[in-house]
């Protein structure tokens, strides 16, 4: 049976910055919110239809960069502008793709909801750079109010 | 502007894994070039792992790839045991080579239905594909989905498992455990013969390669988890020897070195394995291949979907035998105590023949590693029958030139590393 709420971080923990999602991730279960499941680790876009199809409401994190990124900004993209923007995710997985093909297959969740977090380094080692932490508490705080109604 | 000098380019190619470009260049009917060019930056695992404890490259090097993890695991776990002169107990064995049949069938099916497909039906990527073919899609995701619920049961999660350890694993399913695994199994059989005779319709432009081919081989059984090396036409040679035969060396135009055998061009990956183990198949992929109209050898590079396709049966067919053969083994690993020496191992990834080397010292750290991968050693093959197919198709105008080129990157599917972005490709005509 599929929980109705779902949280999907995504990153790399050894590419500093690109493990926000995972960091919010692991902080929204450690609130061990009712109805919620969390899964941490998915790398590729068929791997994400298997895990929001059929669920009621999904919110994904993810981590992304850009010539006008402002590290540690964070920003909710829902409907529409998940389709018609370029969500630029940094990884590989492709975001974008995994929606597109969501789509073609109709296996997309019944809502879903994608906050990104600007990043600034994306080097090889582990930590977050002090912009991108504060941003972590900010995010799990709208996501449990996100998930609360 | 000089009408014979043009440029063309193709940015947000998403159907390889890995940061790479293209450059051929050719004046008239002449091909001067043909590079691939890897640019995605050095990763340097064989520096760090200098002054590792012995037991952490199988964990350490499953980083290096996001689709074949295992591989890199075995391979550093085959050449650890060799170093420390300890041989794991065959059912240990066993559950390895389970474990990799879940590998094949993911990355295989991930490769034929959503980056390689579209190529001959004409699609530019596989949600356009999907759009028109959904059921096609579906039953891919499906066939797919039976690797990863493979690993995921025996390697504790689908990407870079983590219950492989030195000496076997952490821990080992009861024979209950694996009745569901079973069940899907013998349901992903139909798919993966119906993609067999599906991707055997297809039209394949006209290739045949003279490449030396490299693969393992396991006596009467077709080679995954380890094995003697086996080629074409040279002598087979030991493991150990296998840095006196592949050479790698670094070229100008690329960040991935080239690799070469006994100073000639070669290739690995499944259509050298097909090629050297075609007679150990099981018998429902022999049949399927022979349906599929593969002879006991394939050295045309656009019919490896096939080849693909048809060790997605084999590796169902085998993960069914192994199930049903499974016993729980009486002990989950085998102690590996430190030892000084060096150690060879290998194994078939699903894109071909991975070597590892250690050398470990008296604390028990890795002293130095070695890593050659397939799509190193694939390289100078990938650029030739670019050289080939752009000198064999002159009259074609640059786009189809363009595409064509693509293609032939995508036969050999090549990880150059596991952040797929974008291949960026120039044809130069002067």
């Amino acid at each position: 049976m599929s929980p109705k709420l779902l949280v999907v971080g995504i990153g790399n923990d050894f590419r500093r910055d690109d493990g926000v999602g995972l960091a919010v991730a692991r902080r929204i279960a450690e609130c061990n919110l009712p109805d919620v499941r969390v899964v941490n680790g998915i790398t590729e876009p068929a791997a994400l239809l298997d895990v929001w199809s059929g669920v009621a409401r999904v919110v994904v994190v993810d981590a992304v960069t850009g010539a006008n990124a402002d590290p540690g900004r964070v920003r909710r993209w829902t409907g529409p502008d998940l389709e018609n923007t370029a969500v630029v995710s940094s990884h590989a997985l492709g975001l974008a793709q995994a929606i597109a093909l969501g789509q073609a297959l109709a296996r997309m969740p019944d809502e879903l909801v994608v906050f990104t977090v600007d990043v600034a380094d994306t080097n090889h080692g582990i930590g977050l750079t002090p912009a991108v932490a504060t941003a972590v508490p900010r995010l799990v705080d709208l996501i449990v109010d996100e998930l609360s109604h | 502007m000089n009408p014979e000098t043009r440029t063309l380019a193709v940015s947000a190619l998403t159907r390889v894994e890995g940061e790479g470009a293209l450059r051929v260049t050719l004046t008239g009917d002449t091909v001067h070039s043909a590079e691939l060019n890897i640019y995605e930056p050095p990763r340097f695992f064989e520096a760090f792992l200098r002054g590792r404890a012995y037991t952490e490259p199988p964990d350490l090097t499953a980083r290096v790839c996001g689709i074949c993890p295992v591989a890199y695991q075995v391979s550093a776990c085959n050449a650890i045991e060799q170093a420390c002169g300890v041989s794991i107990d065959p059912e240990l064995v066993a559950l390895r080579r389970l474990l990799y049949c879940g590998e094949w069938i993911h990355s295989h099916v991930l490769h034929i239905y959503l980056l390689h497909a579209p190529d001959f039906l004409g699609y530019p990527d596989a949600i356009e594909l999907a759009k028109e073919s959904r059921e096609f899609i579906e039953r891919g995701l499906a066939l797919k989905k039976a690797g990863n619920r493979l690993m995921e049961q025996l390697g504790g999660r689908a990407i870079h498992p983590i219950n492989v350890r030195l000496g076997g694993f952490y821990s080992v399913p009861a024979r209950d455990d694996l009745k569901p695994l079973a069940e899907m199994l013998r349901k992903a059989m139909d798919d993966a013969l119906y993609t067999v005779a599906a991707v055997a319709e297809f039209d394949f432009p006209e290739l045949e390669f003279d490449h030396e081919l490299l693969a393992l081989t396991d006596g009467d059984r077709y080679a995954i988890e380890n094995g003697a090396i086996s080629r074409s036409s040279g002598s087979p040679f030991a493991v150990d020897e296998f840095l006196d035969h592949v050479v790698e060396s670094q070229v100008p135009h690329s960040t991935a070195l080239h690799a070469t055998l006994d100073g000639g061009r070669h290739l690995t990956g499944p259509m050298a394995r097909y090629s050297l183990n075609s007679t150990a198949l099981s018998p429902i992929a022999r049949q399927a291949a022979a349906a599929a109209g593969l002879g006991a050898e394939c050295r045309n590079p656009f019919r490896s979907i096939i080849v693909r396709a048809v060790e997605v049966v084999y590796a169902i067919e085998e993960a069914l035998r192994l199930i049903a053969e499974y016993q729980q083994p009486s002990r989950p690993f085998v102690e590996v105590p430190a030892r000084v020496g060096v150690g060879h191992g290998v194994s078939e990834a699903p894109r071909g023949l991975l070597y590892h080397r250690y050398e470990i010292d008296e604390d028990g750290l890795i002293k130095a590693a070695t890593i050659v991968p397939p799509t190193s050693q694939n390289q100078a093959a990938i650029e030739h029958d670019m050289a080939q197919l752009v000198a064999g198709n002159l009259s074609l105008d640059d786009a189809a030139l363009t595409s064509l080129c693509e293609r032939s990157i995508r036969n050999y599917d090549p990880c150059i590393s596991c952040s797929a972005h974008f291949l960026t490709l120039t044809v130069e005509r002067r």
